[in-house]
Order: C-alpha cells, then structure tokens, then sequence
C-alpha cells in the first residue's frame, strides 16, 4: 500500500515537471517560429546578453544615390545570431554569477563584488523579461534538483529559483487581486506544493515561498491537507505542513473565503485530531482569539499533551500582547514544568513584564521553576534593571533560582561571574548539590568563550573537588582540556 | 536473643524499609519533549527588498534574525502508575545564538554570509533523565 501510494505520489510529481517541461518547450518553439521580442534590456558594465549582442542594430539608411553601394559578398554568410541560452542555462549562469559575487565578498573586495552583484541583479532582470512564464520553468528546473543536495551549484540554483518564484507570483497576485483573477497564480501554487513533496530543500524553500504569504487559497486545501498528512506520516516536515496550515487559514479569513466562526468550529473539531500538525494549527488559531484561548488552556492541561502545548508556549511568547502571553505561559506550566526558550522570547519583547512576575513571585516565594525560567528570560533583556534583578536572584531562596542567576550572569557579564560561582560553591545549601554544580560547570562554557583563562583555572580547581556527576566531570574536563594550557589547572 | 526473635526483627524492619520507600515513592516517569527553536524579530537591514520589472520584492523570511534560542529535546516528570521515580543524568545547554546583519544586501549571496554569527552562549539548562524503579532509587 506504502509503495503504491508513494509510486502514484511520484508520478503526480513527474508528471507535472513533464508537464512543464513540455510547456517550456512548447512556448520556445513559438518564440523560435515567432517574430522576435525585443525586451527592455538594462545597461550591462561588462557582460552583454546574448539576447543584447544578438539584436541586430537598426541601420539607417541615409546613403544617397551618389554613394557607393558595397558589393555584395555572397561568399561570406552574415554572422548566426548567438543562441539565446536556456531557462536552465540562464538560472545556472545567475548561481555561478553569485557565488562569483560570494567569493568577491569573502575576499574583502568590496567594490568588486558590489560591481559583480550589480551586473547580476541586471542578468537577473533579463531573465524576468525573457521568460512570462518564469514561474512554470523554475518549478520543471526546482523538480530535476536533488531535494538533499548540498552541492554549491545546487544551493545557488535554489537561491536563483526562489528569487524567480517570488518574483513572479507576487506579480501575478498583484494582478490577479487587480483583475479577480487567480487563473494565472493558483495553478503554479498547486504545482510548487506538489513538488514540495519531494522534502528536503525543495520543502524547505516551498515553505519560504508560502509561509505568512498570501498566495495560499481555497483552492489549494486539499494539496495542503495532503502536505499535512505525509507530515503525519513523518514523511514530511512537520514544522513546514504546520506552517501551510495557519497560513492557509489565515488567508482563507482574510480573504473572506471562509468566516472566522467557520474556522473557529474547524478548529474546535481539530483539536482532538491525531494530526500533530492539525492540533497545533488548531490550537495556534484559538490562542489568537480573545474568546477561545481559555477553553483552549483548559483543554491543553486537561490532555496534558506536551508537544502541542510546546508549541503553543513558542506562538504564545512570540505572537500574543505580552501581558497575556505570561498569563498563557503561567497557566501552562502545569503541563509543561520547563520552558526557559518562551520566557526568553517573551524578555526580548517585553522586560517589564518578566520584571514584575518575577517580584511578584519573590514576594509570595512561590512557583521557584517559574522564577527560574524567568531570570533566564533576562538573558536575553538589555538594560540596568535587568541586571539589578539578576544579581537579586543570586540570593533568591531556591538553589535552582539562584544557580540559574549564575548561569545568566556568565552569559551577559561573564567578567562578574567568577564571584557568583564562588557564593553558589561556598553555600552549603548548593555546594553538595550535583545539579546546581552542573549549571556552574555550564556557566564556565560562558566564560571560556569570553575568554576569561584564569577564572576557568580557578574555579576548575574548586570544581574538580566537588561532587559532580560523571556527565558534568566529564564536561569539566573538556573545558579545562580546551582552555588551559595543557589542559590543566596551575594545581593539576 | 533467640535466633527466630533476631529474623523476626529483620524481616519487619526490611517490610518497614520497603513500604516507606513505596509510600516516598514520587510515582513519576520521563516524557520527551521535542527540540525547539526560537527565532528572535529579524534585523531591519535583513531581507531582500529590490524592485525589478515594477515589482517590489520584499522577502523576510530571508531576513537575520536578531537571535536563535535552541532547546535541545529533552525531558520532564509526568505522573506514572508504576513505583517509579525520575532522576537527572545530564544537563544540557540551552543555547542563544546572537547574529548581526551588515548594512548592505547582495542579492545572490548565501544567507549565512550576509547573516553574521556575532556570539553563542549557554543560557539555561534542561534535563535528561530516566526512569527507575523507587526501591532502586536514592530515595528508598
């Protein structure tokens, strides 16, 4: 069955490459028996077109009768136009052309490279100009590229494609929002979602070509939904099929193809579904929405589903006004104990509210795993307040609070944590500790990347007579091997 | 002190052991929870934005962003119906990444080249831990 529905996937997608190979052909053989269409071409410094240098000049003919016509040679043939290159040519000559520029960059010749990008940008432009169907030809190329390729020709390739596909269908969405017409659009995002199946790279850039954009449609759900369920099946990655989901139903909303209660119902109903990427979706859409996002948490603790209330966390921290996202954080983690990555994009958008849940919960001592996930969210909070919290937690009630000040003060003011380490190392109450001494042997990564030789040598030596357990000595001894000179303390 | 009254002894202090150790018993095992990545708001100066033929092309998803948080997959206690315990083996780094986006924009350039790693930092750390039976356990 397996292979079955994986040979019928297959030929769906060569059959479409097939389709637009045929198609390219098609419209190259008119453009070969048509007169020829002259582009507006831009000025190239150095690299004239083919299509430039093979455009006969027009000669006007202002020899008057007393001027000497030149004799006709019929011995020697006028000179064959240039070929003009191929799509698949144009797009390779593009990734030689950046790479080119790439290489330029890496040497520091600025001015050199800024020239060659140029040059590029204005080959690009052509190759825009030459081919109305850039879109149809850069999906048959997309199809004929390894999805796993990480060959630097196949990376530029991809980097060329992605630049024609958006090009292209974000002027096709311009005009087909202008005219109410999708029938130049909707097929070439059918066709970029079905070669999407390859996975891979080709996955991956489909997926920066559709989410949070507006290309998505009605008409495209079912190929979404099919996305989705290879994801279920692992076949597929499932960030990727997720993102095609909230996208598609965002612009279903926003185009008004379907309600808002519409969706909504959808997906109150796709809560429960098995589908990872369809709970999340669905979940994701209800956390946005002021009227849901309650029943939603209610639900998420009362399923005590971990992955999806991971990812609910990661939008929440990111996407809701932060007043409310610390609310959804809070409610959460009775679900999901440790979740220092959402504190910490929730700090990076808004310290005062981190401040104050943090005093709040000093003030009560309460929720000391909340506490702690705080004080690393202001790792990521500029600013004198946050610091001063900081050093506060250094002498917060909770061993693992005050561990994780250490650990935050390492990473933003590594030349002051030599001293936090030693209070942590000389309070009984953490000194015996394995798993506060573990954080202090992770806070001496911090100090080795800043630097600090003889710091590490320091509190090596201490570090290396305290009860650490084997996965932490052995870490101890790497940084010590790394840092130090002969990778031993001055005492070892 | 006979010998019955001396095995007596043992045995009820062995059954006294045993049931403190299942009445200690947190009843817990580990859940995976999946790796996660944090991407921070991208840098102005990311991103394409380049008019060509009259369209303008704006592309953030090629954008540099500001900072990378990275959670490895790791694990949490969740209630189990087994005598079991959790016990930590190992911490892990919960990284940021910073990254700086220099001021001019090459069209074709890779994303990484453009998009400049400024500094990596531990920043938090998570669990990886196993489940073992309480009279296994430190606790019993």
């Amino acid at each position: 069955m397996y292979e079955l529905a994986a040979l019928r996937r297959h030929s769906l997608v060569w059959l479409v490459i097939l389709g637009f190979l045929a198609a390219g052909l098609g419209f190259a053989f008119y453009r070969a028996t048509s007169p020829a269409i002259t582009p507006p071409l831009p000025a190239m410094a150095s690299t004239p077109s083919p299509e430039t240098s093979a455009t006969p000049r027009s000669t006007t003919t202002t020899a008057g009768p007393l001027q000497r016509q030149p004799a006709r040679r019929p011995s020697t043939p006028p000179p064959e136009p240039a070929p003009r290159p191929s799509f698949a040519e144009f797009v390779d000559e593009l990734a030689r052309a950046g790479q080119a520029t790439a290489d330029l960059l890496e040497a520091e010749r600025i001015t050199e490279a800024e020239a060659s990008d140029e040059r590029t940008r204005a080959r690009f432009a052509v190759l825009m100009a030459t081919f109305p169907d850039a879109a149809e030809q850069a999906l048959a190329v997309l199809g004929t590229i390894p999805p796993d390729s990480d060959a630097a020709i196949d990376l530029g390739r991809r980097m060329v494609l992605q630049h024609v596909l958006d090009t292209d269908c974000t002027a096709r969405h311009r005009a087909a929002e202008a005219a109410d017409d999708y029938s130049r659009l909707d097929p070439v995002i059918g066709s970029l979602l079905t070669v999407m199946h390859y996975g891979g790279e080709t996955a991956t850039l489909g997926g920066q070509l559709l989410i949070d954009r507006p290309f998505l449609r009605l008409s495209h759900e079912a190929a979404v939904l099919e996305i989705v369920e290879l994801a279920g099946e692992d076949r597929f990655p499932r960030t990727i099929a997720t993102g095609l989901l909230t996208t598609l139903w965002h612009n279903l909303q926003a185009n008004g193809e379907r309600s808002s209660e519409d969706l909504t119902s959808l997906a109150v109903i796709l809560m429960s579904d098995p589908d990872v990427s369809r709970r999340t979706a669905a979940c994701r859409h209800l956390l946005l929405d002021d009227r849901y996002r309650p029943m939603l948490l209610a639900w998420l603790r009362e399923k005590d589903d971990i992955a999806v209330t991971a990812e609910v966390t990661r939008a929440a921290s990111r996407e809701l006004p932060p007043r409310q996202a610390i609310r959804v954080l809070r409610e959460l983690g009775a679900v999901l104990p440790n979740m220092p990555g959402a504190y910490m994009a929730l700090a990076a958008r808004s310290t005062e509210v981190v401040l104050a849940e943090y005093y709040t919960l000093l003030g009560n001592d309460t929720h000391a795993e909340v506490r702690r996930d705080l004080i690393s969210g202001l790792g990521m909070a500029p600013g004198t307040e946050a610091r001063k919290v900081i050093e506060l937690a250094l002498g917060d009630p909770a061993g693992q609070v005050r561990a994780q000040a250490v650990l935050t003060l390492s990473a933003v003011a590594p030349e002051e944590a030599e001293a936090a380490c030693n209070t942590l190392l000389d309070d009984a109450r953490t000194a015996t500790d394995p798993l506060a001494l573990g954080i202090v042997v992770i806070a001496l990564q911090n100090l080795e990347a800043a630097g600090l030789i003889h710091a590490i040598d320091r509190l090596g030596q201490r570090l290396q007579r305290a009860p650490l357990s084997p996965a932490s000595k052995q870490r101890l001894e790497e940084i010590l091997a790394r840092a130090l000179p002969g990778g031993r303390t001055s005492r070892g | 002190m006979t010998l019955r009254s001396i095995t007596v002894a043992l045995a009820t202090t062995l059954f006294c052991l045993t049931t403190m150790a299942q009445s200690n018993c947190p009843r817990e095992r580990t859940e995976t929870v999946a790796r996660q990545t944090i991407l921070g708001k991208d840098l102005e100066c990311g991103g394409i934005s380049v008019n060509i033929g009259g369209v303008q092309l704006h592309q953030p998803n090629s954008g540099c962003p500001l900072f990378l948080i990275y959670e490895p997959e790791h694990h949490v206690a969740r209630p189990a119906k087994q005598d079991t315990m959790v016990e930590v083996v190992q911490l892990l780094d919960v990284t940021r990444m910073r990254f700086e986006c220099k001021s001019k924009w090459f069209l074709f350039v890779p994303y990484t080249t453009e998009c400049r790693l400024t500094g990596t930092d531990a920043i938090a750390a998570v669990p990886l831990m196993r489940t073992v039976p309480c009279a296994l356990g430190p606790q019993s």
